[in-house]
């Protein structure tokens, strides 16, 4: 916390505050004086826990655009101290006048370059389908959108860093600064606004995130008095969304155990991942997902041809048979490394791939449920169940060839094959008996915290329900916080998740999704699982 | 409700960290609200002095002058555990954002509360908010100092004064079970009594210091300096990875500007015995790989613009020395790469990069020795509609008037341009994993002017920057690859010379 300059030229100071210790506006200089408390329902700590306050001029005609002269940043990962208060404090004044406030709220170093406001027309982001949009352009004015910039004879420097907008709860006020008058102006910071950017060419903000787009700045009028005590509604939205489905049913054959996930929110990309397709994982955004009964295994052989058997799967295409051994080398045909096969060939436990989209969705549908979206996907991968988010499935610790079924390719020469020691090919979901005889009997697969959901960094990639598409495309630019996906672009591709038997270590982080097969293909890296709505409607 | 102490030191802002049953509550306040003297708690507690000679960002607001040095640090977390604990309780534990107003006038002091006769701990972690990734602070890019406090008194304060110094940075000083005692020892890192004055930003070893020497023709100083080499959002394999952070402390050296060019190389070659120059010739048949090579026998005004490729780390290196230089250390080019501040690409921290921003992304073309034939997409997404306009590019520094071109750096004696993109650039070290003792200590996390010299079982030179083949990850500073001598693909791998200054 700490005291700021005042500044000289526009003769605005800000002053902030904790809530514990707010101004008493009696106790300062007799000028002008608002008092803004603050608060959020945003989840503090666990995505946001940095402010920045920006201030502005605001303009007196519509051709111009508010100009920037002060800012001030502060860490507030701790629930306590919401809500938070500052003050901005006229020094002198000869007329009335506005000071146009900016709060942001936003996680700790998820910062870019401020080189000045870069805007992007919403309303142009449907020409990027498989591209991103050139709006960073980084030189100069080339693209016609507003930059931000202080008053170039004005002492004061633009900060060098700003908040990623997509990663951002933005906010602008209209304060009023009345000569002789002090005053107190609420303001709440709604986690339903994250990602939308504030507009300061139309001076209008998301208010209440009832509407993502909703935009509107007002001029609130100071009020005199100050409330007893002040309280916080921090980490409030979105509200706990436990899973209610009964945990486990009552199932006849192993790998058909279900995990009730609870619903969260988490930050969905990675800026880390390793982007070897067109398709990095960033922007990270804000994704916020309903509870959800989640396969702990992926599908297995034996589970597949029980549906098939009871009928469930009419009209379905097979997967790829392989009425052979698995294969042991690279070497041999592609199909006799798939699992399925005609009659059971002792593969009943193993993971069930060579299977296209369609039959993926399709099976999954016919027990209830669907696949899970690249969000959902990820949120257990990345982040349900644990404090913070982690890179990897089983936590954030580097991956070692017992953790995780990876780099089981016999290519020597390859990254792949570090793990070839402990066997080639896809592995059964459960490892055989552990060698000491004892201990938890799910050697088959890396497991999540919390839940121990299986495999979902090794032995299989897994279909998601998401059409291919950049994080930066409009779809997914588009997307709700509640639930997002990428579904009817057109694409034939969907997104694969997770890594597999074949790939090296760089494929197991979670947020990795460089990807999309043919929805009617069918790999034998890549296998599913299928997701229930955890407490009621779809999941 | 938190108590807000009053600062020891008039003008400092005021922190109180107050212990209380199961909670620790720290306090910030501001000199328009302190508490009057009488509010604060007459009982005995403990007054912690914070103070470190590391190099903390300028106050938001005021103007860096020139000659000062980026910023390495710019995050202080306090935590507090009571005898016994093994962890801090997260209640106890405190994130500041500090910059150089927060220490001066004699440190930064908080205020601990705590049972009569009880000895507290405290644990001080100096670090920054870029090096934290997955929520995870990074030890080797930490300063860390544990503090056991004096059995709190009856009444009044117990004054200690904890030092964080950046030498410290990566090794722990003190730990969860031997916490350091104050001490009037002249190593010592926490001391009884306060801070009389702060010792921020004394760290020397980010001082810019510029060349004595007078650059030669397309040479560019460097300023010496420190920055963070590696970063935590470059993860990959073990030939890539490059996530562990170590504080690099360089002398000023001269850095050409620009890629050394097919021109500038052909008189190098053409006086040198042959026996001394590993270099393939350009091949007009498209289908082969040395249709990518840029050399030729003839002098070609066209293609003698483009940057050099195909070529020995040997030839490089000898073309570099007959210029009375070197090739640059992977040091000395991630430096330059971070634009001087350790930021993740050349033009900052901005992920995204437009196509005409730098020559990537261009590998693909069917029908060549870079074609892909797959159903999914690689890095491609920047192919140019002509042919001609695949391979490596004439330098970038021929078309300066692009508004739209990023991969370039402004110094003050000049741009340097083309680290990122176009080719790949030798460096003069050998390659090793990041792991390797080149690049990591257990004594210190402190290099100065590194340079690995140890082949390792890996035999390879460390290549960096991104090639015209690459998609954009590459282009990010901290990237780093190894070629052995026999690897084919030397079509991405160019080069361009540093010399010392002297």
């Amino acid at each position: 916390m700490r005291l700021r300059r005042r500044h000289g030229l526009a003769g605005v100071t800000l002053v902030l505050a904790l809530a514990s210790c707010e101004l008493e506006p009696e106790q300062l200089e007799p000028f002008p004086e608002v008092l803004l408390v603050v608060d959020t329902d945003a989840l503090v700590p666990q995505l946001f826990d940095r402010v920045q306050v920006d201030l502005y001029t605001v303009p007196s005609s519509p051709d111009e655009v508010p100009v920037w002269f002060f800012s001030d940043t502060t860490l507030r990962g701790a629930p306590e101290t919401w809500p938070m208060s500052f003050a901005v404090v006229r020094e002198r004044l000869d007329e009335d006048q506005e000071v146009l406030v900016r709060v942001r709220l936003y996680p700790d170093g998820k910062v870019r370059d401020n080189r000045g406001e870069r805007f992007f027309p919403e309303e142009t982001l449907e020409q990027f389908v498989d591209t991103c949009p050139t709006f960073l352009d980084v030189d100069a004015v080339v693209d016609g959108f507003l930059r931000e910039s202080g008053d170039p004879d004005d002492e004061g420097v633009l900060p060098p860093y700003e908040p990623l907008p997509n990663l951002t709860i933005d906010r602008l006020v209209r304060v009023p600064m009345t000569r002789g008058a002090q005053g107190r102006i609420e303001v709440t910071l709604r986690g339903a606004c994250a990602g939308v950017q504030a507009d300061l060419v139309g001076l209008a903000s998301c208010v209440d995130g009832g509407e993502r787009v909703e935009h509107a700045t007002e001029v609130i009028a100071p009020t005199a008095t100050r409330p007893t005590a002040p309280s916080t509604i921090v980490a409030t939205y979105p509200p706990p969304r436990p899973c209610e489905v009964p945990a486990s049913p009552t199932t006849t054959l192993p790998f058909d155990e279900v995990v009730c996930v609870d619903g969260g929110a988490f930050l969905l990309g990675d800026p880390a991942v390793f982007g070897f397709g067109a398709f990095d994982a960033f922007p990270e955004r804000v994704a916020h997902i309903p509870p959800l009964a989640v396969d702990r295994f992926e599908v297995s052989v034996g589970r597949f041809r029980r549906a098939l058997a009871e009928g469930r799967l009419a009209g379905v295409e097979l997967p790829l048979p392989n009425e052979d051994e698995l294969a042991t080398t690279s070497l041999a045909p592609a199909e006799r490394h798939c699992t399925f096969s005609a009659e059971p060939r002792g593969r009943e436990e193993h993971p069930l791939n060579c299977v296209s989209f369609e039959t993926a969705r399709a099976f999954c549908q016919a027990e209830g449920g669907d696949l899970p979206t690249e969000a959902q996907w990820e949120h257990l991968a990345a982040a349900a169940g644990r404090p913070s988010q982690n890179r990897y499935p089983w936590g954030s610790t580097e991956p070692t060839c017992d953790r995780a079924v990876f780099a089981r390719l016999d290519d020597v020469t390859s990254d792949a094959s570090a793990c070839l020691d402990l066997g080639y090919g896809v592995q059964p979901l459960r490892a055989e008996a552990p060698p000491d005889g004892d201990g938890d009997p799910v050697g088959g697969g890396d497991v999540t915290p919390t839940y121990g959901i299986v495999g979902m960094a090794g032995n299989l990639r897994e279909w998601t329900r998401d059409e291919y598409r950049a994080y930066c495309s409009a779809c997914w630019a588009t997307a709700p916080l509640e639930d997002p996906r990428c579904e009817g672009t057109g694409s034939s591709r969907r997104t694969v998740r997770g890594g597999d038997w074949g790939r090296g270590v760089d494929s197991l982080l979670g947020g990795l999704r460089d990807e999309g097969f043919e929805a009617s293909a069918a790999s034998p890296r890549v296998g599913f699982r299928c997701v229930r709505a955890g407490a009621g409607g779809e999941p | 409700m938190n108590i807000g102490g009053k600062s020891t030191r008039s003008g400092n802002t005021g922190r109180s960290l107050r212990l209380l049953a199961t909670a620790l509550a720290i306090a910030g306040c501001v000199s328009g609200c302190e508490l009057e003297a009488e509010q604060l708690p007459a009982r005995g507690h403990h007054r912690v002095a914070i103070d470190t000679d590391a190099i903390v960002p300028t106050a938001l607001g005021e103007a860096p002058t020139d000659g000062t040095p980026t910023a390495l640090f710019d995050r202080l977390e306090l935590a507090v555990l009571l005898p016994g604990e093994l962890e801090p309780y997260p209640e106890r534990v405190r994130v500041y954002e500090v910059d150089d107003s927060t220490f001066a006038d004699g440190g930064s002091s908080f205020t601990i509360e705590a049972s009569p006769g009880e000895a507290p701990r405290v644990r001080a972690r100096l670090f920054r908010a870029a090096s934290v990734y997955s929520g995870e602070l990074r030890p080797e890019a930490t300063i860390e100092v544990w503090a056991q406090l004096p059995p709190t008194p009856e009444e009044g304060p117990a004054e200690t004064a904890i030092f964080l110094l950046t030498e410290d940075v990566g090794v722990p000083r003190g730990t969860l079970e031997a916490a350091l005692s104050p001490s009037e020892a002249p190593e010592s890192r926490v001391r009884p009594g306060g801070v009389e004055e702060s010792i921020v930003g004394t760290w020397a070893g980010a001082r810019p210091i510029t060349c004595q020497a007078e650059p030669g023709s397309g040479e560019v100083c460097v300023p010496g300096g420190a920055y963070w080499m590696g970063n935590p959002l470059v993860k990959g394999d073990d030939f890539v990875e490059s996530d562990r952070q170590r504080l690099v402390v360089l002398s000023p050296f001269f850095l050409d500007q620009r890629e050394v060019t097919v021109g500038e190389l052909r008189a190098f070659v053409e006086r040198s015995p042959s026996g001394d120059v590993d270099i393939v010739r350009h091949d007009p048949d498209p289908t082969t790989e040395a249709h990518f090579c840029t050399f030729t026998e003839a002098a070609d005004p066209q293609g003698d613009s483009r940057p050099a490729n195909c070529l020995s780390w040997e030839t490089a290196e000898r073309y570099c020395e007959d210029r009375g230089g070197a090739l640059p250390t992977e040091a000395q080019f991630e430096y330059v790469s971070g634009a001087l501040r350790s930021a993740l690409y050349i033009w900052g921290q901005d992920e995204a990069a437009v196509c005409e921003a730098a020559v990537w992304g261009r590998s693909g073309r069917p029908g060549t020795a870079i074609g892909v034939d797959s159903a999914t997409d690689w890095s491609e997404r920047c192919l140019p509609s002509e042919p001609d306009q695949d391979g490596p590019q004439p330098l970038l520094s021929t078309n300066i008037d692009s508004t739209r071109r990023t991969d370039r750096v402004e110094l003050t004696g000049g741009r340097v341009f083309d680290l990122a993109g176009n080719l790949q650039e030798w460096t003069r070290d050998w390659y090793s994993g990041q792991g390797n003792p080149c690049w990591s200590r257990p004594d210190s996390n402190i290099f100065v002017d590194p340079v690995c010299t140890d082949p390792g079982v890996l035999s390879a030179r460390s290549v960096r920057g991104g090639s015209w083949i690459q998609d954009r990850v590459f282009l990010r500073a901290a990237y780093r690859a190894g070629r052995a001598p026999e690897q084919g693909q030397r079509f991405l791998v160019g080069f361009r010379c540093a010399r010392p200054d002297e």
